[in-house]
């Protein structure tokens, strides 16, 4: 993220000793070789951001933070007061939509990813005045895919276009001159790489999210190294999103390990730091999905990490320990941890399916039993991580079919669609390791639907059609062409062949895409598609049959949804919807007309921290993944707190 | 050890494709697999039909896939299959007409009450008769296993698997 810079590091230094951040002591000076310099010693934080998503340090020390659901550069001063604000919502000149990467490069121009908008603006070095603008949406020459990292050396601009697994590098006035990468798991492929950064020598590191791992790559792309792979082990990832190179050393954000690794440049783990938060939005040094890590030193060592935590709305602040100690150590969490309530849910049949890509697991709970109230009981899992039969990388979106016993997931990893037949053994309820058996596994590379120059389905959501309208019906969001795309599944029972020939897709091609959708939802009949936009930031709404228009809904123009994650339809068929950033639950008729809006950001009944899946329940009650709190919640139809479930620490708030 | 074939319920149904705006054609449709030609054999001097030869599966376990398309054979060796030793399957996966299949075979292991697999990878090779030979597979403890059998034809892999208790 952080190119090499030759700057003057004694003043900055100075400066920052002398900032005047809240709770936060000066670091020790560090007198030990680069090498031996270590940080991890926390020093302060500072939160109230939305979402942060990057952050760098210029020449004066002011420290530019790029917020993702603002939309924005905030630019702090030496003492973390907010000094100006670049940006706004829109895809205008100076515009953003979900950026998640910024850099300064050598002469002071800043650079930031926009992501949402699939292009990279710049700014000038004094006055952050708009330059210009590189990109657009595809997969060719010049093209990009959801770029989220950034790194800019002299005359480069080194670019992980994320969407297209590749590296793409232009010159500092956006010409494209070159890429390397492409999908997989061998030397020089990437899956989903989020960040990038280029050491002295020129040898290029990136974040290669999916597969768990650092590669090193001479400056034309051939690799040179590689190390990690997915778990909680020293010198092991869970999805490293950021990755910075500084005085020598190399910090990885090891985002789903809650840590900071650090390693010199050709992979031998220096040491790590973070401490993994217990209790709820805990600081102090305590971290909780990292996304990113800043550093700033000189040649003698790094002198200051900021540690930035999109999930907990905060950064961090760390220095050097004394005399090079090692820094509190990085715990491993292992596979013992409970659930995290991760991200989607569904419901039906009396099953409730919730998805965790961080584990990665599918989580599968008795929805039906009345032994416990409104409790809804997990008695099965599958989580075995790899890119064999019957195992996920990066499981995003479940859904159950009761009428065929069937529960669908849809895994990006390894862009593959698989149905796992639910088998429960007779008698009372228990813990039935062997629930869910693999049925039929689908892989989406080789489906005979493709689409300009997207390459094959890489499916973000799923919604089944349960209702028969088409057999086996499967509708998935795919990220590659920005649409929703509808196939059958069921097998032919002549052939055994999956009927996967048929497809259709929303919206048409030419009309406007996408721009990321987390969720969808049919109406009871089946002939409406809701699609929750979270970057766009509304519901789109597709007819799948008949000749109704297309529309969208965001709500009123004074409190508008602004990320929409998770998206049900109930049986009267008013639409529920979460929103992210708002920390709440949105009502609407099937117009899309505001109905009620319930909850708010906190800890007790009915409120939420970045709720995100939510599905109707066989009672007609809604169920809500509270997902920043770890937790459930049940709810009403008519937004009345009725049950909350998970961790322990999380719900005795709300049980009070 | 205890072996029990999973039952499974079949739900099979039609396509619904017309309700879609763009269907590709449908695939082509698969043709059985064959042994290769034999040379031409003399006359027989005796007007008499030689009894066919039983296939070579005969006798083999028999699982069905997970949704209900393959008919997977298999035997072990050694039998029955052991704890913490070697062992090789022999497989052949049949059509609904009973007829070997032309598909691809991957084979692997777990125990999921202990939340982890084979500590090995098996070696897969096509034998001859259709079949594939399967070596390398180690059951490293007692207890509950489940083997799976994974048929692979064009984008749609199908599960078969039996549960090996070892005690």
């Amino acid at each position: 993220m952080e190119q090499h810079r030759i700057v003057r590091w004694a003043a900055i230094v100075i400066a920052l000793a002398v900032g005047a951040r809240a709770a936060r002591a000066a670091p020790a000076a560090p007198a030990a070789p680069a090498q031996q310099v270590k940080l991890g010693a926390f020093t302060g934080e500072h939160g109230g951001f939305a979402v942060p998503a990057d952050a760098v340090w210029d020449d004066a020390g002011r420290l530019l933070v790029l917020e993702a659901d603002r939309d924005r550069v905030t630019v702090l001063d030496a003492a973390g007061a907010v000094e100006s604000v670049l940006g706004g919502t829109g895809d205008g000149p100076g515009q953003f939509r979900d950026p998640r990467a910024l850099e300064l490069g050598p002469d002071g121009r800043l650079y930031v990813a926009d992501t949402g908008n699939q292009r990279i603006q710049v700014f000038g070095a004094e006055r952050r005045e708009f330059l210009l603008a590189f990109g657009s949406f595809g997969s060719g020459a010049g093209s990009l895919s959801s770029p989220s990292g950034l790194a800019v050396t002299a005359g480069e601009v080194f670019v992980a276009d994320s969407g297209n697994d590749r590296i793409a590098v232009f010159d500092l006035d956006g010409r494209a001159l070159r890429s390397f990468g492409t999908w997989g798991g061998g030397a020089g492929e990437f899956r989903r790489p989020r960040d990038v950064t280029v050491d002295e020598a020129g040898d290029v590191f990136v974040a290669d999210s999916w597969n768990h791992r650092v590669q090193k790559l001479d400056a034309r792309g051939e690799p040179l190294a590689a190390w990690g792979d997915f778990g909680p082990h020293p010198g092991f990832f869970a999805t490293p999103t950021g990755i910075t190179y500084r005085s020598g050393q190399l910090f990885v954000a090891d985002r789903d390990n809650h840590r900071i690794q650090v390693f010199d440049t050709d992979g031998a783990l220096l040491y790590a730091w973070g401490l993994h938060a217990i209790l709820p939005h805990e600081s102090a040094g305590k971290l909780h999905y990292p996304d990113r890590v800043a550093v700033r030193g000189t040649a003698d060592g790094p002198s200051e990490a900021v540690v930035v935590e999109g999930f907990e709305d905060r950064l961090q602040f760390f220095g050097p320990t004394e005399d090079g100690a090692e820094p509190p150590a990085a715990g491993s969490l292992g596979r013992s941890v409970a659930t995290h309530y991760g991200g989607a849910v569904d419901s039906a049949g009396g099953w409730m399916s919730l998805v965790e890509p961080t584990r990665p697991a599918v989580l599968i709970w008795d929805d039906a039993t009345d032994i416990a109230g409104l409790e809804p009981i997990n008695i099965s899992r599958v989580s075995a991580w790899g890119g064999g039969f019957g195992q996920f990388r990066m499981p995003v979106d479940a859904a159950v079919d009761p009428a065929r016993s069937l529960l669908f997931v849809c895994d990006p990893g390894n862009l593959r669609l698989d149905a796992w037949r639910i088998d429960r053994d007779e008698g009372p309820i228990k813990n039935q390791p062997d629930l869910l058996q693999l049925a039929f596994s689908i892989d989406l590379t080789a489906l005979p639907v493709r689409f300009e120059h997207h390459g094959p389905i890489e499916a973000t959501a799923l919604e089944l059609d349960r209702g028969g309208a088409v057999e086996g019906g499967v509708l998935i969001a795919d990220a590659r062409s920005r649409s929703v795309i509808e196939i059958g599944t069921a097998p032919d029972p002549d052939s055994g062949a999956a009927t996967l020939a048929a497809w259709r897709r929303w919206p048409e091609p030419g009309r406007e895409a996408l721009l990321e959708a987390t969720d969808l939802a049919l109406s009871p009949d089946g002939e409406r598609l809701y699609v929750a936009d979270r970057i766009g930031g509304c519901v789109r709404v597709f007819p799948r049959a008949g000749d109704g228009a297309s529309f969208s809904f965001r709500g009123p123009d004074n409190d508008p949804l602004v990320r929409p994650a998770g998206i049900c339809v109930d049986g009267g068929g008013a639409v529920y919807v979460t929103d992210a950033a708002r920390h709440r639950i949105a009502k609407f008729d099937a117009d899309g007309q505001r109905l009620a809006v319930w909850g708010k950001q906190g800890l007790g009944r009915l409120e939420f921290f970045k709720p995100r899946g939510i599905a109707v329940r066989a009672d007609g009650n809604l169920v809500v993944i509270d997902h920043g709190n770890h937790r459930g919640q049940i709810l009403s139809p008519e937004g009345e707190f009725l049950h909350v479930f998970g961790s322990r620490l999380f719900i005795q708030p709300a049980q009070q | 050890m205890r072996i029990r074939p999973v039952v499974l319920a079949l739900t099979l149904a039609a396509c619904g494709a017309d309700r879609y705006a763009e269907p590709p054609p449908p695939p082509a449709p698969e043709a059985p697999r064959t042994p290769d030609a034999a040379p031409a054999a003399p006359i027989a001097p005796i007007a008499r039909t030689a009894p066919a030869a039983p296939p070579a599966w005969q006798g083999a376990a028999a699982t069905l896939s997970n949704a209900g398309h393959w008919d997977v054979r298999w035997t072990s060796e050694p039998a029955p299959i052991p704890e913490n030793e070697p062992f090789a399957l022999t497989v052949w996966v049949l059509d609904r007409d009973g007829e070997l299949a032309d598909v691809d075979l991957s084979v692997d292991a777990a125990m999921p009450e202990h939340g982890h697999g084979m500590n090995r990878v098996p070696r897969i090779v096509e034998r001859e008769d259709g079949g594939f030979q399967v070596d390398g597979l180690l059951f490293h403890m007692p207890g509950r296993w489940e083997l799976y059998f994974d048929v692979t034809r064009g984008a749609l892999t199908e599960r078969a698997q039996v549960e090996v208790v070892l005690e």
